[in-house]
Formats: structure tokens, sequence, C-alpha cells
């Protein structure tokens, strides 16, 4: 069984409407729906930190992946999704299709 | 010549649906982390986990080891997972002479230590122009990677218009 901690907090009218929104339209008590809430704003948080440092080229795709716990190919689609490019240049292309010319068995 | 490819590109060569033909036109290897990185969307069904694996048992495309101790400094250094670091280090073990990636890092990388680099759509346009598949395929295949959106989309229409003027 999961160790739980108390946790008192003030927050905004704003706020407490959105858990009991979600409360009543995912058919959970606020506890529940405030844990929910937290988990994907944890998930999309972590995720728009991942990107940020994808697109600053800080880090890889596939050490994205690794660490948001999906697949490369679910890591690309989220990428192109957001709509970061790749850095290849006409130069870059040019360069690759005349070195694979040369490299046919 | 032996041609390293990383997980990236295995996925975006797959989605443009010249995988197979690349493969079979070249001798093309991928390190086992690679292999692994991919096999893990064959739960989730994925066209690259799944061709990629007919290829593997095919010996259409090989699978290579490679040590971690230069491995480990580019992961250091690049910030990469083991398996592109592991495919950069096939380049610089000389087991490879030619790396396929489209990863950002990967490509930083390769462009740091001077590998003979290249990407998925120069691999589609190298296919066309060595006829190994026709103009409607290339252009297909550079449609496919268009509407997934990896690349700017200049590079992809010059990329089509370099075949289209063929």
């Amino acid at each position: 069984m999961n160790e739980t901690r108390f946790f008192g907090a003030r927050m905004e009218k704003e706020v407490y409407n959105i858990i009991d929104k979600v409360a009543q339209e995912e058919n959970l008590d606020k506890t529940s729906a405030m844990k929910m809430l937290i988990h994907e704003g944890w998930k999309e948080l972590r995720l728009k930190k991942m990107l940020s440092q994808y697109e600053k080229g800080l880090i890889s795709v596939d050490k994205a992946a690794r660490i948001l716990r999906i697949t490369i190919n679910e890591t690309m689609n989220l990428i192109s999704s957001r709509g970061i490019k790749s850095e290849e240049t006409l130069e870059d292309y040019r360069r690759g299709v005349k070195l694979l010319m040369q490299k046919i068995i | 010549m032996n041609i390293a490819v990383d997980s990236c590109s295995i996925i975006l060569l797959s989605k443009a649906t010249v995988l197979e033909s690349f493969a079979k036109n070249y001798n093309l290897y991928i390190t086992e982390e690679v292999y692994k990185e991919i096999l893990e969307g064959k739960d989730k069904k994925f066209i690259d986990a799944l061709l990629t694996e007919k290829l593997v048992n095919e010996n259409k495309i090989k699978i290579i080891k490679v040590n971690n101790k230069r491995a480990d400094k580019l992961i250091e250094d690049f910030n990469l997972s083991i398996g592109e670091a592991k495919t950069l280090s096939l380049l610089l073990e000389n087991k490879c002479e030619f790396i396929v990636t489209d990863n950002k890092q990967g490509r930083k990388a390769a462009v740091i230590y001077s590998l003979n680099l290249s990407g998925s759509i120069d691999v589609v346009v190298s296919l066309y122009r060595l006829k190994i598949i026709d103009k409607e395929k290339a252009i297909s295949a550079l449609k496919k990677l268009h509407d997934f959106g990896w690349f700017n989309e200049y590079l992809v229409e010059n990329a089509m218009e370099d075949i289209k003027n063929e």
C-alpha cells in the first residue's frame, strides 16, 4: 500500500473550481481529481521541458524518450506535432546525397 | 561500405516506406541498443519495429556490438542515449564508414568528429538516382516525410524539385 502524506493547501476559487469540475466530469472525489491533475500537469511539464531542451540542442531524441518513458517513435511524433524541425540544411542534404551515391554495395 | 543507422532514421525511413529498399542495397548496421530501442514499439504495433525485426531476421540489417569506451564520452558531451552514442562509436572505431541520422544531437556530434553524414531525405533521393526506386515512389516517400513534419519544408521541396527535374 502506498504511503500517504497530508497536505493542506489554500487556493484561489478559480483553481478550486477546476478541481470541482474535473471531479464531476471524471466521477471522482475532489482528492482523486486533484491527484489526477497533478499527475497530468507533471507529465505535461516534463514534456515541455524535454521538448525545449531538444529544440535548444541540449538533449537527443532517444534520451528524451528514455526520460519521458515513451518510445522514440512517440517522442518523434510529439516533436513534429509541436513544429520543432530538423536543422539539416540544403548544403547538408547535397553532401549527404553525394556520399550515399558512392556507398552502394 | 558499411553504413550505421540510428533509431531516428530507421523510424523516418520506415515511415517513408523506403527502409526495405535501402537495406537491400546497402550494408546497414545498427547497434544492439538501437535494435532494442526500436523493438520497444513492437507492443504498439509500430511499423518501424515490425519491419526492422523482419529485416534483421532476413540479415538485411545487421546488428553489431560496440564497446562503451567512446560511447561514454559522447553521452557526456552531447547528452545522447546509449543507442545514438554507440551508433556514432561505430564510425569512431572504424566499423562503419558512414552514418545516417536525423537526430539533431547525433548530427551535431557527427559534424564535430568530421564523420561521413547523411539523413533520410538524402537516402530517398539517392535511391531514386541509383534507380532503386522509381520517380513515383521517391515523390511519395518525400511527401510522407513532408507530412510527418520532421524536416524544414524548403528542404523536402528542394529534394522533390531535384527528383521532378531529373
